[in-house]
């Protein structure tokens, strides 16, 4: 069951009901049982997976409480750690590694094998295996105490609006919502029917109109076709960039929308990353819930910057290939992260530790509005072509489509006769003006009011309601 | 995106919910009184489904099965325009039936009609056209794509289809098809692999697509909608009546009377079979734009058509000429199809159906 479907809006308001007019203790089953109900529409093979990796975490955060052992604390944080990772390992990253097995033996003259396994990655898999771990490594270093009850904890990891595709909640945001009932408010509700709507407005009206575009730009590629020009390849970069960040933001913010109308709260996932001026506030601004996760639970334990300029450059190169194999099991993915890691490099070795930052510095502070300008759109510019490793098929593809970006415009024709397709920038507008919103209150101070949200929550249901689609799409994050 | 509450105002009561409700009604409102006049109806059915994907036999194949094949009593066969200018919607609506579609693009007729005999309908039109006697309209479906699909399996049907897929563009790459062809035919198959694998699979992805295929149906017969199409240059959608005139008579042009008459007699002999196992059938020209018919004749006489349907015993419905709108010369428009599927329901009941 997906957010976008007609099936999840149907049977949602009854689990809301249930949520808001149950004794609590009842309420929370059912809506674990909901949760389950989600989880398995979409096949139900895959449930023992997510009981089996909450109840080795649910047993191994109450024993790492209860014993004052280091050993004995360590163990059973392997124990967790050998689970999740495992699971991880099996299900995403076994067929990667076997085909690049595979490949190598050939390439050295041996015998090759074809790997055919006969599972694909469990829809939500990275979102709650790193959940559970959070959670024991909280419980081990101290940060946290243990859920109260399994069905607390088996909610916190299975809840239905983050399950899938974050965001990535952490345990110690959760567990003390779970404890007592939420209290309902005109805002939570008022709140929550917003973000749904944006969301779906964000996904249906904008993400899947432009996924034909993207297709159109990858099947380019794929068949070394001369109409791959330096324009066609930046304006289909352009589009898969709002895309994917109207899919996944689309996706958050039904998630956090959700949780609104379930008297929840969930941590903020996008902050408009456009307005990012830097690769350091680029992360500060994009899947917010998984990049604290790295920070947290990788590169601080790593040393983070306390080890002097080169120990920081590698903990930044190993976390960010993490994040990248973290995405999908793919050299794509891998050189998508070492991009990034470079760039965080660069950046730290230009700039030290004065990088914009969100929470440090708003957009007024940090070198004019001309500074500004010119970070976001280096930065940009920057996204879009690591991207191009992030979405393309694969390497060859994406060598293609990034020579047409960056090499190709030295000697080719431009080629703007792709912009035939540039109407499509008419959906891009709406994520512009989204993002121009929120830097008017970062550089003014504008604030909008409450009537003015209320027309443009209109203005988005009345969008979903004329705008069709091109064939719905599967949020892009579902992969991951 | 952003949910941090002190950044925004909080409205203590419902004003602004009020205020949402009243604006979105009024622009729904001003969209119904304005679009209509503005904004042109769908080309093309709002679902857009090709249905599952269908073998006829061990390496004949693959075509579409939409609707419930397995169980409909009144079944539609043919190539695209079959799918496309008849709305199985309206003859659900029609008490003939419950409706179903057995198709492929430009079709050979002569294979799909043994699939027909091997389902359950008592009820059969064959959508005949000067297609269902070229073998090699469509040069992709008759060169390449003799492998079947694997079963699917409970928890790999993506990766299943993703590897069906790879191996068909292989295939068809080295049998000299256009590597962009090839790829765009092969990701049509997968995603009707996927659809494929729904149907046979757990119930929930079937339910899913019926219940938001209704809904989309009811919502863009209700209010004018739009949407982009990523092989149009222009907002809105317009027919261009004459785009496949000259792509048909050129096809039509290269077609052997020879393998023409091989044709024929294997539909007649097809149709003869079904009517021997009790079944009622109808043959149908649907309709096509003046400028496709006149380039086409010449080439196809008409009469071998007819013949087809003399020799088989079975009525034949000539509207080829009948003035209905299509969007490329070859398919209805949606609206037109929705119109031309009552019509020939009319017609169906005159015949006793």
């Amino acid at each position: 069951m997906s957010f976008d479907s007609v099936s999840f809006w149907l049977v949602f308001p009854c689990a809301l009901a249930a949520w808001w007019l149950l004794p609590w203790r009842a309420a929370k089953a059912v809506a674990l049982g909901f949760s389950l109900l989600f989880y398995g529409w979409w096949n139900p093979w895959y449930l023992p997976l997510i009981l089996a990796s909450s109840l080795v975490d649910w047993f191994a955060g109450a024993r790492i409480a209860a014993s004052a052992e280091q050993v004995t604390r360590r163990r059973w944080l392997a124990l967790s750690l050998a689970t999740n990772l495992g699971l991880l390992a099996t299900f995403k990253y076994a067929a990667f590694a076997l085909t690049n097995i595979d490949r190598a033996a050939r390439a050295l003259g041996g015998g090759g094998f074809e790997v055919i396994l006969p599972w694909v990655v469990p829809v939500g898999i990275s979102f709650y295996t790193f959940q559970t771990l959070s959670y024991t490594l909280d419980i081990y270093w101290r940060r946290l105490a243990p859920a109260r009850t399994f069905v607390d904890f088996f909610l916190y990891v299975a809840f239905y609006p983050q399950l899938v595709a974050g965001p990535i909640v952490r345990a110690s945001t959760l567990l003390p919502q779970l404890e007592r009932p939420p209290r309902a408010s005109a805002w939570r509700l008022q709140h929550g029917a917003y973000m749904c709507v944006q969301g779906l407005f964000l996904k249906v009206v904008v993400a899947d109109n432009l996924a034909p575009e993207v297709d159109r730009l990858m099947s380019l590629a794929a068949a070394h076709s001369p109409a791959l020009t330096p324009a066609a390849a930046w304006l289909g970069m352009l589009y898969f960039g709002v895309e994917l960040f109207a899919d996944f933001a689309g996706y958050s913010a039904i998630a956090i929308g959700l949780a609104c109308l379930l008297g929840l709260r969930f941590p903020t996932n996008f902050l408009y990353p456009l307005l990012a001026r830097g690769p350091a506030e680029f992360w500060q601004r994009w899947h917010i819930t998984l990049s604290t996760w790295f920070r947290d639970y990788v590169y601080i334990p790593l040393g983070g910057s306390r080890g002097g300029p080169w120990r920081t450059y590698a903990n930044l190169v190993i976390t960010m290939l993490l994040s990248g194999l973290w995405h999908g099991a793919a050299w794509g993915m891998l050189v998508w992260g070492g991009l990034h890691a470079l760039a965080l490099c660069l950046e730290r070795a230009l700039r030290g530790r004065r990088a914009p930052s969100v929470g440090v510095a708003p957009l007024r502070s940090f070198g004019g509005f001309a500074g500004a300008a010119l970070g976001i759109v280096v930065t940009q510019l920057f996204v879009l072509v690591a991207w191009v490793f992030f979405r393309a098929p694969n390497l060859a593809d994406a060598g293609r489509i990034a020579h047409a970006m960056l090499i190709a415009p030295f000697g080719d024709p431009l080629g703007w006769a792709a912009l035939g397709h540039a109407r499509h920038l008419v959906l891009v507008l709406p994520v512009v003006l989204m993002h121009a919103r929120r830097g008017l209150r970062e550089w003014c101070g504008w604030r909008e009011t409450a009537s003015e949200r209320a027309l443009v929550f209109a203005a988005m249901a009345f969008l979903l309601l004329v705008v069709r689609r091109d064939g719905a799409q599967e949020f892009l994050y579902f992969q991951f | 995106m952003h949910t941090q509450s002190a950044h925004t105002r909080h409205p203590r009561r419902f004003g602004p919910a009020l205020l949402a409700v009243a604006a979105f009604g009024a622009l729904v409102a001003a969209w119904l009184v304005l679009a209509p006049a503005h904004v042109p109806a769908p080309l093309m059915h709002p679902n857009q489904s090709d249905g599952r994907l269908v073998w006829a036999a061990p390496g004949v194949g693959p075509f579409h099965a939409l609707g419930d094949v397995e169980h409909a009593d009144l079944l539609f066969v043919g190539d695209s325009r079959v799918h496309d200018d008849l709305v199985l919607e309206v003859f659900a609506g029609e008490a003939l039936g419950a409706p179903a579609t057995l198709w492929g693009p430009g079709a050979y007729v002569p294979h799909l009609l043994p699939l027909a005999a091997q389902q359950p309908a008592r009820r059969i039109v064959v959508g005949l056209s000067f297609l269902s006697l070229a073998e090699h309209a469509n040069p992709l479906v008759a060169e390449a794509l003799r492998e079947q699909p694997p079963a699917p399996s409970r928890l790999a049907a993506p990766a299943d289809a993703a590897r069906w897929r790879e191996r068909q563009f292989a295939h068809l790459v080295a049998t000299g098809a256009d590597r962009a062809a090839a790829a765009a035919f092969t990701g049509d198959l997968a995603e009707a692999l996927m659809l494929h694998y729904t149907h046979v699979g757990w119930f929930t992805g079937r339910f899913d697509a019926a219940l938001a295929a209704r809904a989309n149906y009811a919502r863009v017969a209700a209010l004018p909608t739009i949407t982009t199409r990523p092989w149009r240059s222009a907002w809105f959608e317009a027919p261009e009546p004459e785009r496949l005139a000259r792509w048909a008579g050129g096809l039509a042009r290269l077609s052997k009377p020879a393998a023409r008459a091989a044709a024929a007699e294997a539909i007649a002999a097809a149709l003869r079979a079904l009517v021997a196992d009790g079944r009622q059938v109808v043959c149908v020209r649907l309709p096509m734009s003046p400028a496709l018919l006149n380039g086409v004749r010449p080439f196809v006489p008409d009469a071998e058509l007819r013949a087809v349907a003399e020799a088989a015993g079975v009525p034949l419905l000539e509207h080829q000429a009948a003035a209905f709108e299509t969007r490329d010369g070859s398919h209805l428009t949606w609206r037109e199809a929705e119109r031309y599927s009552r019509f020939l329901a009319e017609e169906l009941r005159r015949l006793g159906w």
